[in-house]
């Protein structure tokens, strides 16, 4: 049977319908309504699965199956649109080696580490973690166990998972993967501003007059939000796009000024432009005296390598990030050899084009947003790059109103909501709360309801640092989950495969897929994902979004929630916290973490009526309440009148997401602007009240080298990334057969001139080599991206070519984000 | 099968060029245009190509900037016989 010829017009006709209203555009046929096309479908709203943007999809269900996705027209983040990932998003949950049962390594029917995989019962998986534990804690105590969580988990899961971490394993070391992706923006606001996330929207998308792409390919990893900029720059008089790269990429189409820059000197060309602003008398000199301070940060702070590697031990003031006030004179003395002629020199970017860009943040009649991704914060200096990217802001006062904004886009679904609001990483509590502060963990342990005392003071290992303590033994209960470090995470040949493998060690891996990182560990627990549970996200300007589940998970898979409750309920507190601790706080003697964490009243509160009539909710029913609710509402808790205000629980589910703080029902669009943000007093006309004196801070900072430059031997930059089929490790999107097979292997992009030299020609096989090991790629001297010499370009999607075995885990010192943007490499014939 | 809207965006310059590539594209149909630069095109399967990977040809069409679908219909022909909707309640 086919489909007949008028079903297909049909089709194609509510297709263009469809398009057509998006864009605004009226067809002849009518302004056509495109779900009444297929009335058998069900839909429902749902954030999309992969990046930041955070687009909402119109989620269509058919026999507990879903079959179809549209953009959400009533979704303002992406107006009906959606980029090519987001459109089969509908299959990533249908790959044909979906997990649906737990694995373990076993020998002789039992758990041997250099076992074979062979499948298991949630309580025979549960038994041996528990066990390996348990050994673990009466051994070490709480630094030995650990987690690696994710900016892809919803809302509730880091939660829990930090809970179940912090409070109930009395232990720091959990860290998320946007340590990846997202740290050195987080430094670079708290050092700046003092309050986490960006002040302005993607209202500014539409607003500004200047774009300026700072280490971002918006083209590809954000195409939605590129959409509307390239609308903008299409339809508004005068609108002008600049590009900043080490290579030439897909935004550089649009740009009317592209720079290729050597590596590194960003922080070289953002003091030229502020010494461009000063010596053209362009500083907003009343906006600096009322509401900014002038601070330089210590220098010369090392790499964040091992405290033994030379370089470390080289730098005068490794890891500080100690500020001095300085006067603004210090400061125009600072940034003034950072001339003209000198950044050209050093950066490669001609002079004319450098100037062009000076202007556009100099000019008092242009708003300028700035926008920026893992440029940025995947860099050894990446914390002061960001604050870097203030200065230039705070001294036009070119900040927190509409089109002038500063604008750090994210990577992750809820890098922002998850990772960074729930405050997952080893230093965090939610709503930027710290473990390091006593009033901080008091407020923690009061919202809890907890004993004084039961978090601990002591920041735990960030993500880096886990993979090298699980190398060295340190850490010796480890839980994985969302995410795919093995294949993410640098240098995987000297510390992410040695420490999974370290027979010391029991890993365990959370996926819905058989990833490098799951193959890696000893047990494997099959997970439940996105619209098969109730989930929540936070995107990258702010807003809170919630789905509800639409379909069951297959198999025995469950999600990461019911994973990390159901394994509490294998301890009590004896077992995790030691009597010694027990014995001050004999209310909790002899109940289990469960029942301390999740039995508490607050996140046992709602009862299952509360659920939304026709949607099942397997998380909840298994449970007895209704978790997800208490769970969110505990957490709001931090946040209310902190700044971080989230509204009620419900109101999520009814609106297409809401931007913190909601304060009396309104969100916010542009934060420490009065009239804007309900925080700021009246009359005050601005203030950044993450600080006491409601000042934010400009931070200088000068160039200084990276630790790994191309020399005799390793001649070439070698620079990682993605591309636009594939989303990060490709776990997800390389199991869609479309996405596949436009894009299906990796490949090494490369010069053709650097190709000549080497004898080589384009789309021969060649080695790539690093100090630290190889990988067999094949070479692209065409396509959407045109390197210059002397820089190879790779993405990392491909597991069959795993790039990070070629990456040094060097880091910011400052926020402890790994530079995978540059190390030295060699290309031979392979 | 797949069925795709797709809204293009192309520099003003080459609209003209841009257009008439894509309309000679097998699978590919402009549906409407505007003077500033944005198409409604609407791809489809093709015996020879898949309605994704048109997509991504076009991407590369010159004068091209962005591409975004809004909308995706796929259906295999097994599907296309009468449903019970009642049964699909969850």
């Amino acid at each position: 049977m086919t489909i007949s010829e008028s079903r297909r017009t049909f089709l194609k006709a509510t297709a263009a319908a469809a398009t057509a209203s998006t864009a605004g555009l009226t067809l002849t046929t009518g302004k056509a309504n495109a779900q009444v096309g297929v009335p058998d479908i069900k839909w429902d709203k749902a954030p999309c699965r992969f990046c930041g943007t955070g687009c909402t999809v119109l989620v269509g269900t058919k026999d507990g199956r879903v079959v179809a996705t549209q953009g959400d027209p009533q979704a303002e983040v992406n107006r009906g649109l959606n980029c090519v990932k987001g459109y089969f998003l509908s299959k990533i949950m249908y790959g044909k080696d979906r997990l649906t049962q737990p694995l373990l390594r076993m020998r002789d029917g039992e758990y041997a580490k250099d076992g074979e995989f062979e499948p298991v019962s949630w309580d025979q998986a549960f038994d041996i973690m528990a066990e390996k534990w348990k050994e673990t804690l009466k051994s070490k105590g709480p630094e030995g166990v650990g987690m690696f969580g994710s900016g892809q988990w919803t809302v509730w899961e880091g939660y829990a998972a930090s809970k179940l971490m912090k409070a109930g394993f009395r232990s720091n070391n959990i860290d998320p993967n946007a340590r990846h992706c997202m740290a050195s923006a987080v430094v670079g606001f708290m050092r700046t501003f003092g309050v986490d996330e960006p002040m302005g929207c993607y209202d500014d998308l539409e607003a500004a007059d200047t774009f300026v792409l700072w280490g971002s390919n918006m083209a590809e990893m954000h195409p939605i939000l590129w959409s509307r900029l390239t609308d903008t720059r299409l339809t508004k008089a005068d609108c002008q796009v600049h590009v900043l790269s080490t290579f030439e990429h897909r935004s550089f189409e649009l740009a009317d000024n592209g720079m290729v820059f050597t590596p590194q000197t960003d922080l070289a060309i953002l003091n030229y432009i502020a010494n461009h602003i000063i010596q053209t008398g362009a500083v907003d000199e009343e906006f600096l005296s009322k509401h900014v301070n002038i601070t330089k940060t210590a220098t010369d702070i090392g790499y964040g390598l091992r405290d033994e590697n030379p370089l470390q031990l080289a730098a005068a003031n490794p890891n500080s990030g100690e500020l001095t006030a300085i006067s603004f004179d210090e400061y125009a003395e600072s940034v003034k050899p950072y001339t003209l002629e000198y950044t050209a020199e050093l950066s490669g970017v001609p002079a004319e084009k450098l100037e062009r860009l000076a202007q556009q943040y100099a000019d008092p009649d242009r708003k300028v947003m700035s926008l920026w991704t893992m440029g940025f914060n995947q860099h050894t200096r990446g914390s002061w790059v960001n604050s870097l990217m203030y200065n230039v802001h705070l001294l036009t006062g070119k900040i927190s109103e509409p089109g002038n904004s500063p604008f750090s886009l994210t990577g992750q679904p809820s890098a922002c909501g998850t990772a960074r609001e729930v405050g997952t990483f080893a230093h965090r509590l939610p709503a930027d709360y710290v473990v390091t502060n006593p009033e901080h963990r008091a407020k923690a342990e009061k919202i809890w309801k907890l004993p004084e005392g039961t978090i601990p003071d002591k920041v735990g290992f960030h993500a880096v640092l886990q993979n090298r303590m699980l190398n060295d033994g340190v850490l010796n209960a480890y839980w994985v989950q969302c995410n795919n470090n093995m294949q993410a995470a640098p240098n995987m040949n000297e510390e992410g495969w040695p420490g999974y493998r370290n027979p010391d060690n029991f890993v365990t891996v959370s996926d819905p897929y058989p990833t490098v990182t799951a193959m890696s560990a000893d047990l494997i627990l099959p997970t439940a994902m996105w619209v098969e549970k109730e989930g929540c996200y936070g995107n990258a300007e702010r807003r809170t979004q919630m789905w509800r589940q639409q379909v069951h998970a297959p198999g025995d898979a469950k999600s990461d929630l019911w994973q990390l409750m159901e394994f509490s309920k294998r301890f009590t507190v004896e077992e995790a916290w030691g009597a010694d601790f027990v014995a001050t706080t004999p209310e909790m003697a002899g109940k289990t973490l469960y029942e301390i964490l999740f039995n508490n009243g607050n996140v046992d509160k709602f009862p299952l009526s509360e659920i939304q009539h026709g949607h099942p909710n397997d998380d909840a029913n298994h449970f007895g309440f209704y978790v997800q609710k208490g769970l969110f509402e505990e957490y709001a808790e931090f946040g209310r009148g902190h700044g971080h205000d989230l509204a009620p629980f419900e109101r999520y589910h009814e609106e297409r997401g809401l931007r913190w703080p909601v304060v009396d029902g309104k969100e916010t669009r542009w934060r420490y602007r009065e009239g804007h943000d309900p925080y700021v007093e009246a009359g005050s006309e601005l203030q950044f009240y993450g600080f006491p004196d409601k000042k934010a801070k400009i931070i200088f900072a000068p160039y200084e080298a990276p630790p790994e430059v191309p020399d005799e031997e390793y001649d070439l930059w070698f620079c990682t990334g993605r591309v636009l089929e594939h989303w990060h490790s490709g776990s997800m999107t390389r199991r869609v057969p479309e996405l596949h097979r436009s894009f299906p292997l990796a490949v090494l992009y490369m010069h053709p001139d650097d190709v000549a030299d080497r004898g080589l020609r384009h789309g021969q096989e060649i080695k790539i080599k690093t100090r630290r090991g190889e990988v067999t790629s094949r070479i692209m001297t065409k396509g959407r991206n045109k390197v210059p010499r002397g820089l190879v370009f790779m993405p990392w999607f491909d597991e069959g070519q795993l790039t990070n075995k070629l990456t040094l885990d060097a880091t910011c010192p400052l926020s402890k984000q790994t530079d995978f943007k540059k190390c030295a490499c060699k290309v031979e014939r392979a | 099968m797949n069925i795709c809207g797709c809204l293009v965006h192309v520099s003003p310059d080459s609209l003209k060029a841009a257009r008439d590539r894509i309309e000679s594209v097998e699978g590919a149909e402009v549906h409407a245009a505007t003077e500033d630069g944005r198409l409604v095109v609407v791809v489809e399967d093709t015996p020879n190509r898949l309605a994704s990977e048109t997509i991504m040809d076009l991407h590369h069409v010159p004068g091209v900037i962005s591409l975004s679908l809004t909308y995706h219909h796929f259906e295999d022909p097994a599907d296309t016989h009468p449903q019970n909707i009642a049964s699909h309640q969850i």
